[in-house]
């Protein structure tokens, strides 16, 4: 159309007075040339204003607590760096690897997420997230309270890809009153399975409640945890890190007697159970819960009553401490995020920043940096004395921690629960559950 | 077509050649350009898609990195090793032909007596297509969970009447968690009632007003009259109902999350999964042609059944 209508204009010209269209030519120019300053000074406004409004996406799972929390904390830093908005995404543990999933696939992760120790191996191997050492190094993440040991949970071949959250470790919280009702003692951290099953039959007896819903953690987490007692790990690199079917066996035929027996929930009961919130120790059905260590805030937030810990029970002649200290969670910057600064400022903001600890609370697990722990210490409600008491004295208890899972560890997971359920529905024998499961896990792992 | 000149191709075509076969072309082309958004949309959205996902369901793909060609050996794994396959398929199988038949009757039944002139009846109608209307949602979902809950409605009326003495745990029973989902579905029979009411509408009055003269009973005007005439609405309604069932996903996910131990891991489901929590996208693509796969022969199967139970007026019973 433009080119059209200049050579119009130009044969035009020719055939009329050339001064008065020299003199519009001139004004042309003016008007060009003006209009070329003005595109110019807005694209540059523009450009300044992308530099000024950074929009930064920063996603995590938890809790409601949590999430309210969080929330406060990125209005505080918004506030204090006026020129970054941040997006905030959340959800449960669940919904939450999907959607990260989804996003991966779409290029399109948050700039910053909280990550998990089962899925760091996968997300780093597949160059998705940004080496953190360098932000490290040149002070961006400022390190001069955090000791090396609370930051090497994140570091995998000679790369920093999550700066640490906090501590945390498997936990039994329990509801004193229960106890006490009961006439039953409050273990020391020397009690054995044993006594587990003593103390939750005579809580059963007397109070009519439930010990506890399940097994500590979950039921990967407890015959984890059995297995480090006995001397193995889970996973030894890609396959199964146990030979003898006969520790799983027994540990599910004892959750069937337990279940049988009403020390443990029935299955159906359990399943409800998809939050701290709905809790059978929180709703008081039951003498316990068995978590990780920082959800005691959350616990005893949506319980509203004084809770206390236990360690996890030993075993009989054990080879190693079954318990041990992991980063709770971390949060990591996805390599494509385009604002890889403002990403780092945000998490150390949220690092180290005492007013933003102040509301955090240590509630994703007790903070790395010494400096914030000490200034948190005069206001640390009891729920949070407990945690932080309990990380001291659970040292003397723990062994270190086993290498991250490997690919394939949630399908694994769903295995061993799929399995579960068909031994206490009964259509499987524990025996045949054990056998079962060792040939769906090879299974799965060798396809990775 | 000619009334509306602006849309005609951009190029000029010469005066010579407007008449004849070039006319007809050009008439074509304004369709396809009528038709250009949907075929954009189709083109883009699903045919693409679907050549992609075949192409991964031939390789490894973990969604962080890039596929990689493995030939057959995902359809391998799923016919060889994989018992969730299978499962999965059983129990899809079982919620379809279930599910699917049961929310016929029960639209059908009920679009019988909303055609009857009453007053009245428009409300009725109204109050019995609400909960397709957010059947299909999250939140009802969600309120089904608390419905089958040990502690849960169902429960306590039970136990209220004294049917049972303690709550049974419907969503986490191997046996009934599949019937909760069933349930569900049949309760959202409204879309296939809506249809089924159309279609009484459109039976001419002049055949009940014959049958009356020679005396048949309602029941007889049903089996004779009725249903004959409405067959190729319940043709219609039984294959969109029976794909819908096939594809069933958001229900299983968030009420059963097809526990327990896989008695209601839908096959959609399962895809989901296989793609989205274990990253296994090339194995989960392969699924998901097996699943066209099926729903193709099923769908040839019903067209073939069709002629001899649908009745076409003017076809003389093809």
């Amino acid at each position: 159309m433009e080119v059209v209508i200049s050579e119009e204009f130009r044969f035009d010209c020719g055939s009329l007075n050339n001064q008065i269209f020299g003199e519009v030519f001139r004004l042309k120019r003016t008007i060009l040339v003006v209009l070329l300053v003005c595109m110019l000074v807005s694209s540059f406004s523009l450009v300044a204003l992308a530099q000024e409004k950074i929009v930064l996406r920063v996603s995590w799972w938890g809790s409601q607590g949590r999430h309210d929390r969080t929330l406060a904390v990125i209005e505080l830093f918004e506030q204090k760096y006026p020129h970054i908005t941040i997006e905030p995404e959340f959800a449960g543990w669940d919904n939450y690897w999907e959607r990260i999933a989804a996003q991966a696939a779409g290029r399109n992760l948050p700039d910053v997420f909280q990550q998990d120790m089962q899925y760091l191996d996968l997300y780093s191997s597949r160059n998705m997230l940004a080496d953190l050492q360098p932000y490290v190094a040149s002070g961006a993440i400022d390190t001069t309270y955090i000791s090396e040991a609370e930051l090497s949970g994140g570091r995998l071949n000679g790369k920093l890809y999550g700066i640490n959250l906090g501590s945390n470790a498997l936990v039994g919280i329990y509801d004193p009153e229960i106890f006490a009702k009961a006439g039953v003692e409050v273990p020391g951290p020397e009690w054995t399975w044993d006594d587990y099953i003593e103390i939750g039959k005579t809580i059963k007896e007397k109070t009519g409640l439930y010990w506890a819903t399940q097994f500590p953690g979950n039921f990967f987490h407890a015959f984890h945890h059995v297995l480090r007692q006995n001397g193995y790990q889970f996973y030894d690199g890609p396959k199964l890190g146990y030979d003898d079917d006969k520790l799983l066996a027994d540990f599910l035929a004892l959750e069937l007697e337990l279940i049988e027996q009403g020390i443990f929930a029935p299955y159906a009961l359990r399943e409800e159970v998809s939050s701290v919130e709905d809790d059978l120790l929180v709703k008081g059905q039951a003498a316990t819960a068995w978590a990780w260590s920082n959800q005691i805030v959350a616990m005893s937030a949506a319980a509203n009553r004084p809770l206390g810990l236990i360690t996890l029970p030993k075993a009989k002649d054990q080879v190693k401490e079954g318990l041990y200290i992991k980063p709770s969670m971390f949060f990591s910057v996805a390599e494509t995020s385009p604002h890889k600064e403002a990403a780092v400022l945000f998490i150390d903001f949220f690092t180290n920043d005492i007013e933003a600890n102040k509301i955090l609370f240590a509630e994703r697990g007790v903070p790395i940096s010494s400096k914030v722990r000490e200034a948190l210490a005069p206001d640390l409600t009891e729920a949070q004395i407990l945690m932080f008491d309990y990380l001291n004295l659970i040292g003397d208890h723990t062994s270190p921690i086993d290498p991250p899972e490997p690919a394939g560890h949630p399908e694994v997971n769903r295995a061993l629960d799929d399995i579960d359920s068909m031994v206490l529905h009964g259509v499987i024998s524990p025996e045949e559950g054990a056998k079962r499961f060792r040939q769906e896990a090879t299974r799965i792992l060798r396809s990775m | 077509m000619e009334k509306n000149p602006s849309l005609a191709p951009a190029k000029p075509v010469p005066r010579k050649l407007r008449k004849g076969k070039k006319f007809k072309n050009r008439n074509n082309l304004a369709g396809y350009i009528f038709i250009s958004p949907w075929l954009v949309g189709f083109l883009m959205f699903t045919i693409i898609p679907m050549l992609w996902s075949l192409y991964l369901s031939f390789t490894k793909y973990d969604i962080l990195s890039s596929p990689r060609w493995v030939g057959l050996m995902n359809y391998e794994t799923m016919f060889k090793y994989d018992y969730l396959f299978p499962q999965s398929l059983k129990v899809t199988f079982q919620y379809a032909f279930t599910a699917v038949p049961l929310r016929l009757l029960f639209a059908l039944i009920l679009a019988l007596l909303l055609s009857q002139k009453r007053r009245g009846v428009g409300l009725y109608r109204t109050l019995f297509y609400v909960p397709s209307v957010f059947g299909g949602s999250i939140a009802v979902a969600v309120m089904w969970r608390q419905l089958f809950g040990v502690n849960g409605a169902l429960n306590s009326i039970l136990m209220a009447l004294g049917v049972i003495e303690e709550g049974i745990g419907w969503l986490t029973g191997p046996n009934t968690a599949i019937w909760t989902l069933v349930a569900l579905a049949v309760w959202q029979f409204g879309s296939p009632m809506l249809i089924f009411l159309a279609g009484l509408k459109q039976i001419s009055f002049s055949l009940y007003e014959a049958a009356m003269i020679d005396g048949a009973s309602s029941w007889q005007k049903l089996i004779y009259i009725t249903l004959p005439m409405l067959s190729p609405i319940i043709f219609f309604n039984f294959l969109v109902q029976m794909i819908n069932g096939f594809m069933m996903f958001t229900q299983a996910l968030i009420i059963t999350n097809g526990g327990p131990f896989n008695r209601t891991l839908m096959y959609v489901l399962y895809i989901y999964r296989k793609g989205f929590t274990d990253y296994s996208m090339g194995y989960a693509s392969a699924l998901a042609w097996i699943m066209l796969v099926i729903i193709g022969i099923l769908t040839a199967i019903i067209f073939k059944t069709s002629s001899y139970w649908v009745f076409y007026e003017t076809g003389e019973g093809k």
